[in-house]
């Protein structure tokens, strides 16, 4: 998946604006971004990436690009 | 034991081993089964619009101070209210119903077995609510799309569902099996089977064995950590709606896309 379309999604998934999201910026300030969204990504992230991050490992990320590493992006 | 405050109708029907509290009114249409305790202060068969039939609760129902049912509703066994509550007519109501303080339950509803709603519920006329539903505090069933009007649109909550704290059922909404409202939400529509939807409006995000809790890993649906609360004849129906609930699998991003939100 191109970085691209993972911000799209992301950003759909905590309810952001479209191109609201960079890779600097910082999870705790998204609105969104709850536990929820946290739930949301381990299912994105076995649908559409294949892979299965560990709760604590995710909320360990501070920004998008520590998701995107934790993703393989 | 009945208190010498009360007033029991002489054609009431008051079973064997029930203890009726002070003040309790009982009035003439009303079958109480074996075993039952009526605490102070409630009333039993009031007469609504357009009843005849009595209020028949089944055996062993505890029924806290101050509540009110109406007549022409039937209520299976092992039926546990809190206090201040109200069942209103015309319901049909199945085993071991647990309903909260100060929640209500309109009229002309069905509710399955083994259905637990917490304190300060308010289910709308006519709602539809299957087996082990869980409803928390201060959640709303509506049911009139046009307030104030005589449009009703009751919702429907299918088997194992779950309505977290504080959630509004917008008028003909669906939950299908095992779907999941988060707190503070407010679906509408269709709801798939074993969906979880969240935010207002609702917002239908993946299936509900998604859900864990962070710390300890622990999964939903519900039924397969959380069961010992139901008696041994209530297990099997447990397994039976666990597997369906497992089964149930959707394109949760297709049915968010294409559907309306109110």
């Amino acid at each position: 998946m191109e970085k691209t379309e993972f911000l799209r999604n992301l950003e759909d998934l905590i309810e952001a604006n479209p191109g609201s999201l960079t890779e600097k910026s910082v999870l705790a300030d998204a609105a969104g971004w709850n536990s929820m969204a946290v739930m949301g990504f381990i299912a994105f992230a076995d649908e559409d990436l294949g892979i299965a991050p560990a709760p604590k490992a995710i909320m360990a990320c501070r920004t998008v690009a520590d998701l995107m590493a934790l993703a393989g992006i | 034991m009945i208190a010498e405050t009360a007033r029991i109708h002489p054609r009431a029907q008051v079973g064997k081993g029930c203890q009726i509290g002070e003040y309790v009114v009982i009035h003439e249409n009303v079958v109480i089964g074996d075993c039952s305790t009526i605490q102070d202060h409630c009333v039993l068969g009031v007469k609504g619009p357009r009843t005849s039939a009595p209020l028949v609760l089944g055996r062993g129902a505890i029924i806290r101070s101050h509540s009110v049912l109406y007549e022409h509703s039937s209520i299976g066994p092992n039926l546990e209210t809190g206090h201040h509550i109200v069942i209103r007519e015309r319901s049909t109501i199945g085993e071991n119903l647990r309903i909260g303080n100060f929640s209500d339950v309109e009229g002309d509803c069905v509710i399955g077995d083994f259905t637990r709603f917490h304190g300060y519920v308010h289910i709308g006329k006519g709602s539809k609510i299957g087996n082990f539903v869980w409803v928390f505090s201060f959640s709303n069933a509506a049911n009139d799309p046009l307030p104030p009007s005589d449009l009703a649109v009751p919702v429907t909550l299918g088997d194992g569902s779950v309505v977290c704290l504080g959630s509004i059922l917008m008028p003909g909404c669906e939950l299908g099996i095992g779907a999941f409202v988060t707190a503070g939400s407010r679906p509408s529509g269709h709801v798939p089977a074993g969906a979880v939807v969240s935010g207002a409006p609702g917002r239908i995000l993946f299936h509900v064995s998604r859900l864990m809790d962070m710390e300890t890993g622990l999964r939903h649906p519900w039924m397969a950590h959380f069961r010992l609360v139901y008696p041994d004849h209530a297990q099997p129906r447990l397994d039976a709606l666990l597997a369906k609930i497992m089964e149930s699998s959707h394109d949760y991003k297709a049915i968010q896309k294409g559907r309306n939100r109110n």
